[in-house]
């Protein structure tokens, strides 16, 4: 039991000690001119401090909800594939139904223009 | 047969129900159309089922459903049954088929009334009401209808409500019963806390269980009904609304304050008499304050003026006849002289209804005179009607009367049989005042401006109809004395403790058996005729003497007996009695407790708990921020609070 | 492993299928009719809750009570019995619905779709007889109620209405979450046959890792039945969503969500019964002491009606914290008052809402006490005296449905020895007749401020509302016989 939380402990101690001496390395190693831009904390190319007005289209939340619908039917998927000879017919059925249901609300998304990028 | 009998009461409903939400539109002047059906189809079902009792001399009855059977509130479960025997037989006879007629009579009397459908749709919830009254088995139900009728004798007293002495009658009707009415209330409180179950028959009945019972509780039960009793069928003390109630249109006079709604009281009895026949002194209570009201209203009766007063008195009296003779145990005769007095005394209001109509709404004798003339057939009729009351031999009052009084003699109270011969004299000689006064001697009215005339048919129809059994009906049920058919019929009702218990037991053994224990000796009953016969006459003769010929002087008798006539005109002083001993020293009462305690004492409390309850809300209104960020802190605080409590004090923290 | 699966049991939920069913159907119409012939959907959705009614009837005669789904369901009367009435809510929410969005220019949208789902939901909730089926049938009835609370798009109190009810309601069924976990690291189970016989006998019932769960789980209960402290989001919730849509909230979720409770407390946890009876008395005497004293000050009729929602729910509490099982015929009576008190109260609040829609303009929805009720007997008697005849029975008047319903209730809190939940629960009815009686009075006593405005005409289906709630209101007051016998009949929380 304690030996488990050993092996933690020293992971963790590892981990640390391992980011701590690479930044250190880079501060013994680089050269230092600051100016404004390269203060400022990297976000994906994206300014980071940006007045409140800017908007986002509700779009990117659709196509994210139906991205993560679709990516947890597909995780569904697997274990039932998995299983599939034990579930026979029944297991079927009720993916069948199951994906007849999303399929459903994929037709009402569909037909209501929620993948239309206009 | 059984599952149709919910059609007697439902159609005076349905009719009550059409008329009054569609009446004004639709059917106008046809408001009577629905009510006639409705009373027909009543009658014509309540024949078949009082056919069936007598075919097979067992009550018939119908379940409708039960109140809160599963409510399971301490057996409090009323069943809404309809229950008809031989007793029930005749109230609901009674009640639809001269409700009948007078629904028709009505329709001529009231037919230029803006009110018409009004007038209808009363009519027919009263009639509703009654019939709930007399059809129920059990004290809920029959209280149901003693309540319903109140209330549409109300309406009805107030119906031209624009008249101020009709509106002060309605009330005065109405507060009165209310008197009554509670002690019948408290009476049920005490009959359902002695036997659990407010219902009639039955193995859990009431009357199957008075065995044991204290003879102090059901005389207490006994007298409190009495209080109910006495306030619908107007004796004693109570009797004060009924003559004041004469202000509701004739055809409500003849329907609720002659055949049925007053003897309401007297049939509640009839139906218990197996509870009174076991508190002796509730029954003497009733044979006193019956004979007591009998002989007072007849004495008024005597003075009064206004055709329809001398009615009312005359019906107070009656009703008191029928109460004394159900204090003296004599039931059978009582209920024998509420069918025939329904029929006579139907009769005379309804021709004095068409002596009014026919008079311009004049209702002073004084001012008539010499109507037989213009008006034959009222005046036979009337005649008839008038016979019958005051107990002319072989009419029908003649019969029914004398049973009375021959039975109060058998049962063992000769003096209160003697004072009914008295009032039974005095009832031959008001009548025919009335008689006389209306229809013979000079006109005393101005032939200028009035011109009597005949009603119509649809008037004159139900007074033949009613005539004929007035002077018929006691020669075909009443012969022979004290064994006559209404004997046979209502006989098994007073077998067995009034609870049909025993079923095969055959109507005619019963009655045999009745018969061998339970009859008059000769001597009473030929003496009772030959008294009846004579007083009856004498009373006639008087009458003629002092108003048909003038032989003596009327206004010579009043200064002779100027004393009597004023203590008879002022109706004993009842009224003023009532004024000085309860309406004044009451009002002083309300007012003392309308400024002191009242806008006082309870208002102070009554707004202080308001300003604090509104104070209270005040302040939560601010906690109701609108902030979502409150609100979860609420739900969060509330959690830890119930976890809290749940993790630190253990359960069961709270005691039951 | 070898992984047997359940029988495939579908005549068992044939209510919640139909409806189901019903809402994909009406989903899918949704999006080929033109808009012109969107109320048929209106009396499509209306079809389905009858249909649905109909197997809910079949089932009653059936092979109940039953277990189905790997006992994940429960069918039996009880559930059958709440599903009807949740059912008649829904249904009489409808037919309330189709003119109303018409006139307020709402948009029918997904409205019936939305709510056939969480009708749905509310089926579900009824017959559910496991923490899990329990959990998915409140999201399901939850997330079709928020959207249907922010339904009129165009305005911003529907708008707030719909956030709050969301975030709050999230927030809250996060506590029901954890408390299903750890009810579940206690015993190991979340079906609640298994949990009752888990419990019985066994030491568990000390252990406080059961006893916070149960504390969670009923946070979660509490928030969805609005009890106080939990009752804050009612009012802005109720008064900014639609009013068909408020009508159908007030009155469905409270009838499915008190089943789920009672089939919980009593069918899977007897054996907590003093715990959570003692955690439900507390709440009841909040409950009905704050929701009526706040009623008094609202001016707003749906305010108004909201918080007396809140007093209305601690009432059928009050009946839940008698239901206890040891003593069979107490936990009967409560356990019947309670299912009679929920179905006279769907009627006599949906009447009241009926009302309210029934007096709602286009430009302006009327919902001030003072200004618009004033006189309102004068302008439109039968409206008023509908009003009039629901407010009296939601005040508890005898000879309505509302007195029958308090009288059980107080009856079987006294009988199970909780007097002082019926003392509280008298004294706060005579505190709710101030607001209820108040709405009488300005409807027979005030001056009309709009008099010369022609009357509404009442739209039919709107009438037919009005009268179905005006006859059960008078009717089960007078003779409450026929849904006392059949909620007696309902008595059997699920099978072994």
């Amino acid at each position: 039991m304690v030996d488990n939380y050993a092996i933690i402990l020293i992971m963790i101690l590892t981990v640390l000690g391992f980011g701590a001496l690479l930044l250190s390395i880079g501060v013994l190693v680089r050269p230092y001119k600051p100016t404004p831009r390269k203060l400022q904390s990297y976000e994906s190319g994206v300014p980071n401090i940006e007045p409140l007005k800017g908007r986002y289209t509700p779009r990117f939340y659709v196509i994210a909800i139906l991205f993560v619908i679709f990516d947890i039917e597909a995780i569904f998927l697997f274990p039932w594939a998995v299983a599939f000879d034990q579930l026979g017919l029944f297991g079927l059925v009720e993916m069948v139904l199951f994906i007849v249901i999303l399929l459903i609300g994929y037709a009402y998304a569909w037909r209501r223009g929620a993948l239309e990028w206009v | 047969m059984e599952n149709w009998l919910f059609l007697i009461p439902l159609m005076p409903l349905l009719a009550f129900a059409f008329d009054l939400l569609l009446g004004r539109r639709f059917p106008g002047k046809w408001a009577h159309a629905p009510a006639w059906i409705a009373m027909a189809v009543a009658f014509v079902v309540s024949l078949l089922a009082v056919l069936r009792v007598a075919r097979t001399g067992e009550p018939v009855s119908q379940t409708l459903w039960r109140w809160m059977p599963g409510a399971d509130l301490g057996g409090f479960d009323i069943p809404f049954t309809i229950f008809i025997d031989q007793l029930t037989s005749v109230m609901i006879l009674i009640i639809t088929g001269i409700g009948f007629l007078i629904h028709i009579y009505s329709a001529g009397y009231m037919g230029h009334d803006p009110g018409y459908y009004r007038f209808f749709a009363y009519l027919s919830l009263f009639v509703f009401a009654m019939l709930v009254l007399v059809l129920g088995d059990n004290f809920l139900v029959m209280f149901f209808g003693w309540e319903g009728v109140g209330l549409c004798s109300y309406l009805l007293i107030g119906y031209w409500f624009d008249r101020r002495s009709a509106g002060d009658a309605a009330k005065k009707a109405f507060i009165v019963n209310r008197v009554g009415d509670f002690g019948f209330l408290i009476g049920m409180f005490l009959l359902f806390t002695t036997f659990g179950t407010l219902s009639f028959f039955g193995p859990e009945g009431i009357f199957a269980n008075l065995a044991g019972k204290g003879e102090g509780v059901l005389t207490a039960i006994g007298l409190l009904l009495f209080v109910g009793a006495m306030g619908k069928s107007a004796q004693g003390p109570l009797t004060v609304w009924l003559p004041d109630a004469m202000e509701g249109p004739t055809p409500v006079s003849a329907l609720i304050h002659a055949a049925t709604m007053v003897t309401a009281g007297v049939y509640m009895m009839v139906r218990a008499h197996a509870l009174y026949e076991a508190a002796p002194v509730a029954l003497l209570v009733v044979l006193i304050v019956g004979l007591a009201t009998c002989f007072i209203a007849a004495t008024i009766g005597l003075v009064q003026n206004d055709i329809k007063r001398v009615m009312a008195y005359s019906t107070v009296s009656q009703l008191g006849y029928m109460v004394f003779a159900v204090g003296a145990g004599a039931f059978i005769p009582a209920i024998f002289h509420l069918m025939t007095h329904a029929f006579f005394k139907a009769l005379l209001f309804l021709g004095a209804g068409s002596v009014i109509h026919g008079m311009h709404e004049e209702q002073d004798m004084r001012k008539m005179g010499g109507l037989r003339r213009s008006m034959p057939i009222t005046y036979a009729t009337l005649v008839a009607g008038s016979l019958a009351l005051a107990g002319f031999p072989l009419t029908a009052g003649f019969f029914s009367k004398d049973e009375i009084l021959v039975g109060t003699w058998f049962e063992g109270y000769p003096l209160a049989a003697i004072v009914g011969w008295i009032v039974a004299f005095m009832t031959a000689f008001y009548t025919f005042r009335m008689i006389f006064l209306t229809f013979h001697g000079q006109p005393r009215f101005d032939p200028e401006h009035v011109h009597p005339h005949e009603s119509p048919p649809v008037m004159t129809l139900p007074l033949i109809a009613l005539a004929i059994p007035s002077l018929l009906l006691g020669i075909i049920v009443g012969l022979p004395a004290e064994a006559g058919p209404i004997h046979q019929w209502l006989g098994p009702v007073f077998e067995g403790g009034g609870g049909h218990a025993d079923a095969a037991r055959t109507m005619a053994v019963a009655v045999a058996a009745a018969e061998e224990a339970h009859h008059p000796p000769a001597w009473l009953t030929v003496g009772g005729f030959a008294a009846s016969t004579l007083l009856s006459l004498a009373g006639i003769a008087l009458a003629w003497l002092m108003y048909g010929t003038g032989r003596i002087s009327a206004q010579a008798m009043g200064r002779r007996f100027a004393g009597l006539y004023a203590l008879f005109y002022n109706k004993w002083y009842l009224d003023d009695i009532y004024q000085a001993l309860i309406v004044a020293p009451l009002d002083v009462l309300a007012r003392i407790l309308w400024k002191w305690v009242d806008a006082g004492f309870i208002d102070g409390i009554v707004n202080g708990v308001a300003h604090l309850t509104g104070g209270v809300s005040q302040q939560l209104r601010k906690v109701q921020t609108g902030v979502v960020s409150n609100y979860a802190l609420a739900i969060a605080l509330g959690t830890v609070i119930i976890v809290g409590v749940y993790l630190l004090l253990g359960p069961q923290f709270l005691a039951r | 492993m070898e992984i047997a699966p359940p029988p495939f049991d579908l005549g068992a939920i044939a209510p919640f299928l139909i409806v189901a069913v019903g809402a994909m159907i009406a989903l899918l119409a949704d999006l080929f009719i033109p808009p012109a012939r969107r109320p048929a959907l209106g009396y499509f959705a209306l079809g389905t809750t009858l249909v649905a009614i109909g197997a809910c009837v079949w089932l009653w005669g059936g092979a109940v009570p039953r277990l189905a789904f790997a006992n994940m369901i429960a069918v039996d009367r009880f559930g059958l019995f709440v599903t009807i009435v949740t059912l008649i809510g829904a249904a009489l929410s409808i037919l309330l619905s189709v003119d109303f969005l018409q006139e307020q220019r709402l948009g029918y949208g997904e409205y019936f779709p939305l709510m056939l789902f969480t009708v749905s939901g509310m089926i579900l909730l009824a017959f559910a007889n496991d923490l899990i089926t329990f959990f998915i049938a409140l999201e399901i009835l939850s997330l079709g109620l928020y959207i249907l609370a922010g339904s009129a798009r165009g305005r911003a109190v529907s708008q707030e209405s719909a956030i709050k009810y969301f975030l709050l309601g999230s927030f809250s069924f996060g506590f029901l979450v954890y408390g299903t976990s750890l009810i579940y690291g206690a015993t190991g189970t979340t079906n609640f046959t298994a949990l009752r016989v888990a419990l019985e006998g066994s030491g568990l019932t000390d252990n406080p890792l059961l006893l916070a769960g149960l504390a969670l789980v009923l946070v979660g209960f509490a928030f969805k039945l609005a009890l106080a402290p939990f009752h804050m989001w009612t009012p802005d919730v109720y008064s900014g969503a639609p009013t068909a849509v408020t009508a159908f909230m007030s009155v469905g979720t409270k009838v499915a969500t008190f089943a789920a409770l009672l089939r919980l407390v009593t069918g899977a946890l007897p054996a907590l019964y003093a715990d959570w009876s003692n955690a439900l008395f507390a709440l009841a005497i909040v409950t009905m002491i704050l929701g009526n004293l706040a009623a008094i000050t609202q001016r707003n009729i749906k305010r108004m009606l909201a918080y007396s929602s809140i007093g209305q729910a601690g009432y059928v509490l009050v009946a839940v914290v008698a239901s206890d099982t040891t003593q069979p015929g107490v936990n009967d009576a409560a356990q019947s008052s309670v299912l009679f008190y929920l179905l006279a109260y769907t009627f006599m609040n949906l009447g009241a809402f009926a009302v309210v829609v029934a007096l709602a303009r286009p430009d302006d929805e009327r919902l001030d006490l003072d200004r618009d009720y004033a006189g309102l007997a004068r302008r439109q008697p039968l409206l008023a005296a509908a009003m009039a005849v629901f407010m009296l029975s939601l005040g508890g008047i005898p000879l309505t449905a509302g007195f029958m319903g308090k009288l059980l209730v107080f009856r079987a809190a006294i009988e199970a020895g909780y007097w002082p939940l019926a003392v509280v629960g008298v004294l706060t009815s005579a505190v709710a007749l101030a607001f209820y009686l108040r709405v009488v009075v300005r409807m027979y006593a005030g001056e009309s401020r709009h008099a010369e405005e022609r009357p509404a005409r009442v739209p039919v289906p709107l009438a037919v509302v009005l009268a179905v709630c005006l006859v059960a209101t008078i009717q089960f007051g007078i003779l409450p016989a026929i849904p006392l016998d059949a909620a007696r009949g309902a008595l059997t929380i699920t099978a072994p």
